[in-house]
């Protein structure tokens, strides 16, 4: 970063801005000052809480890794491929970052649930239940959180001059090291920025995994299912687990930003 | 079509961009000459680096290397960039910032070398050939502008290439290091034996590197020849344009050079020393009927020898003290009452004087 | 600007005006609708009974908020101007009351009872409670946060089952959808979820072990109209209002 004085904002820019951060600071306030801290300890060393928070943490970075394995692949294509059709693929993809989680899932499970259209198959196949099952999960999680890698490793390929790959291909390299040596590591932080928020996302899903992989402790039940649940009869606990998510991801979001979006 | 040249390149290249844009023209330079492509920007040149490479695909036309065809769209036969043997020192040089200096050449050898283990170590004898060493561990974005050049012209070498491509190496660098980089390209290229196409919109550099230039404008083919030749007999604007423009050489040295008449040049690279050729534009001089007062530190009183009007322009000659063309309007030339023998200041700004090493 | 900046925002405008434009008509001006809390189960049943009410009543709007007893609750607890609460449970319609929000007292208005529910034809051939404790079949109740996850669990424990459950629902139509969907073999779930759903049969549990829910309903003190909503809780506990619950499979209290 450039040494000196930071620059001044425009004026009008500062309201705004002000507003937005109290947007997002003053409801974590409200979760801080509401909680049982007298309690904290007994409510989280229970079973509910470790459980769905290991739960959480394997399935959302399962999915992240999931989410890079295919995101970015499609993301090359729709970069990079002229075909017909591509603006609706490239929508299709996109779909879930608007669509009702809960419809998500519930799409997924006529798809991939035991009775769905490809899931018949698998269970006939290979007795491979899906929904009520870990995989399950992960798979709901990679559905709603992959689009945001798309979108983050697709503009960076766009903005990614394509002279480096032309060279690196007259140095000799065929299309598979070009892209292993050359454009992977050159859209490095994009992918690693696109990950960590598929990875945050997938963390704070609800809706998909509830409709499509169902919600048991131990097995199924992620923290934003066990909040949910322990809303309807103790919300002293489901503000303690909520507090949980929040440390465990604003600690991982702060350890990384050096990394990943420069000094600050 | 295949070339008439045996023993280096030939190439007849018709491509046909989306933008609308057509390139052809025929190019074709022997084993151990260089030939530069010269042209101004939007010619075509770097679409032609690219179609040489194998990036861009020929319409229409070939392109055979030491008798190996390598495009030719009649008979649908593509070479792919990746096995073509081709080197090249990209305009930007593009050397991968992920990966240090010995990370760069390493790179090229990996695809003939056998292990990436023989690569690194072929990598370090290059750097040791180039002088290199000192920078093997060093990220790209370290780079001076002029070691950046030496580490892509060792990574376009290094692989053992049959065609060198070398586009504008000198045009994005001070004065300084052109000096540096334009002894370590003759030195080099001395060294290799096969045909190398330069891509310069610089007539000096075209002039110091090549022997042969042919010159492209709007795609097409316009002028092939000697640098000599070209510079003497001009047949398009283009080439009037550069054939016009003044050319010195001198000895420089403190921000000035001596061009051995008349006052030294102010020019406005102080690191510049030693041997250099100097192009002024003549749009570059200006004339006034007195002493003139401002930014412009070369003036002298001179006295005009010979006007010759073309169209609504004057190309105004002077010899003594320096040997210079201007370039005036008509209007001006006749609201001064220019004649021959007429008495007036000439005047150079210093940022309007380029400064190549000779 | 740029291009792309600007047909975006003109995108985001037509949106914006298509949203205006597709407005509901706010009806007479200065009338506020009598807003009933139904709990979830309720849903279908309180809105026939709002247009049943608004047909005799002409002038009154009702409109009715289905969700979670619970979450009506905690509504309520919070100030939500409701003019009624008809609970699927004592208990959550109990803190109403205790904590003073009730302007009148709690009626018992229907009952309703557990009722297995399977998918339309039975895959996985379910007879009865005992199945529940079958490894092999997918069974789903609901949480055991929830009232219809409270009486599941009872129920199976006076049948003395160990159930093998594969998932706990957070509510009634989170599981009642699986069932429909075939994702599941067997749940627990009201009589008059079964009722209401043609993708799902039902299969009668034995009395001895059933668990009896009871419907309580009350006037809110932050009703905006205690009379006329005192007259909706007395069109649901008339004949007429009774036989359109009985409709949807509630039991008469």
């Amino acid at each position: 970063m450039t040494r000196g004085r930071s620059p001044r904002p425009p004026s009008a820019l500062i309201p705004f801005a002000v507003f937005g951060v109290l947007l997002f600071s003053v409801p974590l306030i409200g979760l801080l000052v509401r909680a049982p801290w007298s309690r904290l300890g007994t409510v989280l060393s229970g079973p509910v809480v470790t459980q769905a928070l290991r739960l959480s943490l394997i399935s959302s970075v399962a999915a992240a890794l999931i989410a890079a394995a295919i995101g970015v692949p499609m993301a090359w294509i729709l970069a990079r491929v002229e075909f017909p059709g591509r603006a609706l693929v490239r929508g299709l993809v996109m779909l879930p970052m608007v669509l009702p989680p809960v419809v998500g899932g519930t799409a997924l499970l006529y798809a991939f649930g035991r009775r769905g259209l490809v899931g018949e198959a698998l269970y006939q196949a290979t007795g491979i239940v899906l929904p009520f099952s870990l995989w399950g999960v992960v798979l709901a999680n990679v559905f709603i959180a992959t689009p945001f890698l798309v979108l983050t490793v697709e503009g960076a390929l766009r903005n990614l001059d394509p002279r480096y790959e032309s060279a690196a291909a007259v140095m000799g390299a065929g299309r598979w090291r070009v892209f292993r040596r050359v454009t992977l590591p050159m859209i490095g932080p994009s992918l690693a920025a696109g990950a960590l928020l598929a990875w945050a996302r997938a963390l704070g899903e609800f809706g998909a995994t509830i409709t499509f992989a169902g919600s048991l402790q131990g097995r199924t039940q992620t923290m934003p299912l066990a909040v949910f649940v322990a809303l309807e009869q103790d919300r002293d606990v489901a503000i303690a687990l909520s507090l949980v998510l929040v440390a465990v991801s604003l600690a991982v979001l702060v350890a990384l930003r050096n990394r990943w979006w420069g000094p600050s | 079509m295949v070339g008439a040249i045996v023993s280096g390149l030939s190439a007849q290249l018709h491509v046909e961009r989306p933008s609308g844009f057509v390139l052809d023209i025929a190019l074709e330079a022997e084993a151990g000459t260089t030939v530069a492509l010269l042209g101004p920007n939007g010619a075509g040149k770097s679409t032609s680096l690219w179609a040489l490479a194998g990036v861009i695909a020929l319409a229409g036309g070939g392109i055979s290397l030491d008798g190996r065809v390598l495009d030719d769209p009649a008979s649908g036969v593509f070479v792919p960039p990746e096995d073509r043997r081709i080197g090249a020192l990209f305009q930007d040089v593009l050397l991968f910032p992920h990966l240090d200096v010995a990370g760069n050449v390493a790179f090229a050898l990996r695809a003939r070398a056998s292990s990436q283990r023989a690569a690194d170590r072929e990598a370090h004898e290059w750097l040791d050939r180039f002088e290199l060493s000192d920078l093997a561990a060093m990220r790209p974005a370290e780079l001076s502008g002029g070691q950046a050049q030496r580490v892509g012209l060792a990574r376009a070498l290094a692989a053992g290439p049959d065609l060198l491509l070398l586009d504008e190496p000198l045009s994005a660098l001070d004065v300084g290091s052109r000096a540096r980089v334009r002894r370590m390209l003759a030195e080099h290229l001395s060294g290799f034996a096969g045909p190398r196409i330069l891509i310069t919109h610089d007539p000096a550099e075209a002039a110091l590197l090549a022997d042969r230039v042919v010159v492209v404008e709007a795609g097409t083919v316009t002028q092939t020849g000697t640098p000599e030749q070209i510079l003497r007999a001009p047949r398009t604007a283009y080439t009037a344009d550069l054939a016009g423009l003044n050319l010195l050489t001198g000895a420089a040295g403190g921000g000035m050079i001596d061009v051995g008449a008349g006052p030294g040049l102010q020019v406005a690279d102080r690191s510049v020393a030693g041997e250099v050729l100097v192009t002024i534009h003549p749009r570059a001089v200006s004339i006034h009927p007195s002493r003139p007062t401002g930014s412009a530190r070369n003036t002298w009183p001179s006295t005009i020898t010979s006007i010759e009007t073309l169209g609504n322009l004057c190309r105004v000659q002077f010899e003594h003290p320096i040997p210079l063309t201007a370039e005036i309007t008509v209007e001006a030339q006749r609201s001064l009452g220019l004649e021959p023998g007429t008495r007036v200041w000439v005047a150079i700004k210093a940022t309007e004087i380029e400064v190549l090493p000779g | 600007m740029h291009g792309p900046t600007r047909s975006a925002i003109a995108v985001l405008g037509a949106l914006l005006v298509t949203a205006a434009a597709c407005t509901d008509d706010p009806g007479a001006p200065g009338s506020q609708p009598l807003l009933v809390f139904a709990a979830g189960s309720l849903s279908a049943a309180f809105e026939e009974l709002g247009a049943a009410y608004e047909a005799a009543h002409p002038g009154v709007d009702v409109q009715v908020s289905s969700a979670a007893s619970s979450f009506l609750r905690e509504q309520i607890l919070e100030g939500a101007p409701a003019d009624v609460y008809a609970s699927a449970d004592p208990e959550n319609m109990e803190q109403v009351t205790e904590a003073g929000m009730a302007r009148t007292d709690p009626v018992v208005f229907v009952r309703n009872v557990m009722e297995i529910a399977v998918p339309a034809g039975n895959p996985g051939r379910v007879t009865g409670l005992a199945d529940f404790a079958d490894p092999n079949l997918l069974i789903g109740l609901c949480a055991p946060q929830v009232p219809c996850g409270i009486f599941g669990r009872a129920v199976l424990e006076a049948a003395g089952i160990e159930a093998s459950i594969d998932t706990s629902e957070p509510n009634v139509l989170f599981l009642i959808t699986k069932i429909e969907a075939g994702e599941l073999d067997a749940g627990l779930v009201y009589a008059t979820d079964v009722a209401s759903s043609e993708l799902v049969e039902g299969i009668a549990i034995p009395p001895e072990w059933n668990v009896e829910a009871e419907y309580p309903i009350a006037v809110l003190t932050g009703a905006a109209h205690p009379d006329e909503a005192a007259a909706f809780v007395a069109f649901v506990l008339s004949d007429s209002g009774r036989s359109i619950l009985t409709g949807y499979g509630f039991l008469a209290p």
